[in-house]
């Protein structure tokens, strides 16, 4: 079999398949990410089920957004019910440079300025403690998300803005 | 990148050791220290930019050059890994030529580096899918 040029070809998945990508693929993500050794570790655990349980937060957030399902108060109640759930992420949390991506999309589907604000500055706090410039880089992308998209309606379509790998 | 620095963190107990026996792997480790490094060592920036288009420059030479054996490749897949996690420190936008390298070697896993092992297989798998995740959910449009 010839493989040749295909590892600079476009690839080959389209958007509803990124879309059952993204839905699927969540359990392996958590199956490695953390593993069972996490949870019998006294100095970890805690964080690990925060993280799993705002991952999921974050994903039905987006899923939601993007699927269009939220009614009136319901968006509200669903990031304040992830803020809630990081608060007891600090700066010196063990594994807390893990989510960027749940505060991005955290911030880029409110539409609450206390939200906004809240998320933005975890994403700072972790920026502090990583250095890692995307992070830089999605603070720039969230402005202009709220500017062309202020009902945190981004995740219908993510592409309004220039792409960032925030992680 | 993963959640807790412990024992089963791939990085440092595949990855690292890879980079003494692989040049390619070596470089890619080099670029993004060096990128990481930058602030502190504005020097360091150069070289990090011309080692990493050296590297692009070597994957796409292997991959035009037909021998799927070394595309398809440990060296390769640990490569494009190590450069996403640098395009997370510089914040480029190189990613978007970079991941559909990735997407490829995942679509022929088939061929995909027979030489690792199970452990070794299932991390770098994990790093891959994490990446799929986090760019399908923000860059949707784009593939």
């Amino acid at each position: 079999m010839n493989h040749r040029f295909q590892l600079f070809t476009p690839p080959l998945l389209d958007s509803s398949q990124g879309c059952e990508t993204f839905q699927k693929d969540l359990s392996f993500y958590f199956d490695f990410m953390f593993s069972k050794e996490c949870f019998g570790d006294p100095c970890v655990a805690e964080e690990a089920i925060v993280y799993q349980d705002a991952i999921k937060q974050a994903r039905h957030i987006y899923m939601r957004q993007a699927l269009g399902n939220y009614h009136s108060g319901q968006l509200h109640e669903d990031v304040e019910k992830l803020r809630l759930m990081v608060i007891p992420i600090q700066s010196d949390s063990p594994g807390m440079h893990t989510l960027p991506w749940v505060y991005f999309i955290a911030a880029a589907s409110s539409e609450d300025q206390y939200h906004r604000t809240f998320f933005t500055s975890r994403l700072a706090q972790v920026y502090q403690k990583t250095r890692m410039n995307s992070i830089l880089v999605a603070l720039k992308r969230l402005e202009q998300i709220w500017l062309l998209q202020p009902s945190g309606e981004w995740a219908r379509n993510p592409s309004l803005v220039n792409p960032v790998l925030i992680i | 990148m993963v959640v807790f620095d412990s024992g089963s963190n791939g990085y440092r107990n595949f990855l690292l050791p890879l980079a003494y026996e692989d040049d390619l792997v070596q470089r890619a480790v080099s670029v993004v220290a060096a990128f990481h490094m930058a602030p502190q060592r504005p020097d360091l920036l150069p070289v990090a930019e011309k080692g990493l288009s050296s590297i692009i420059q070597r994957l796409r030479a292997d991959a035009f050059a037909g021998e799927s054996n070394k595309v398809f490749s440990m060296s390769t897949w640990a490569t494009v890994i190590l450069l996403l996690v640098g395009e997370t420190v510089t914040g480029s936008q190189d990613f978007i030529h970079l991941y559909p390298m990735l997407t490829n070697l995942l679509s022929h896993n088939e061929v995909l580096a027979p030489e690792l092992t199970l452990v070794q297989r299932r991390f770098l798998l994990q790093q891959s899918r994490m990446y799929v995740v986090h760019f399908v959910s923000i860059n949707l449009e784009l593939i």
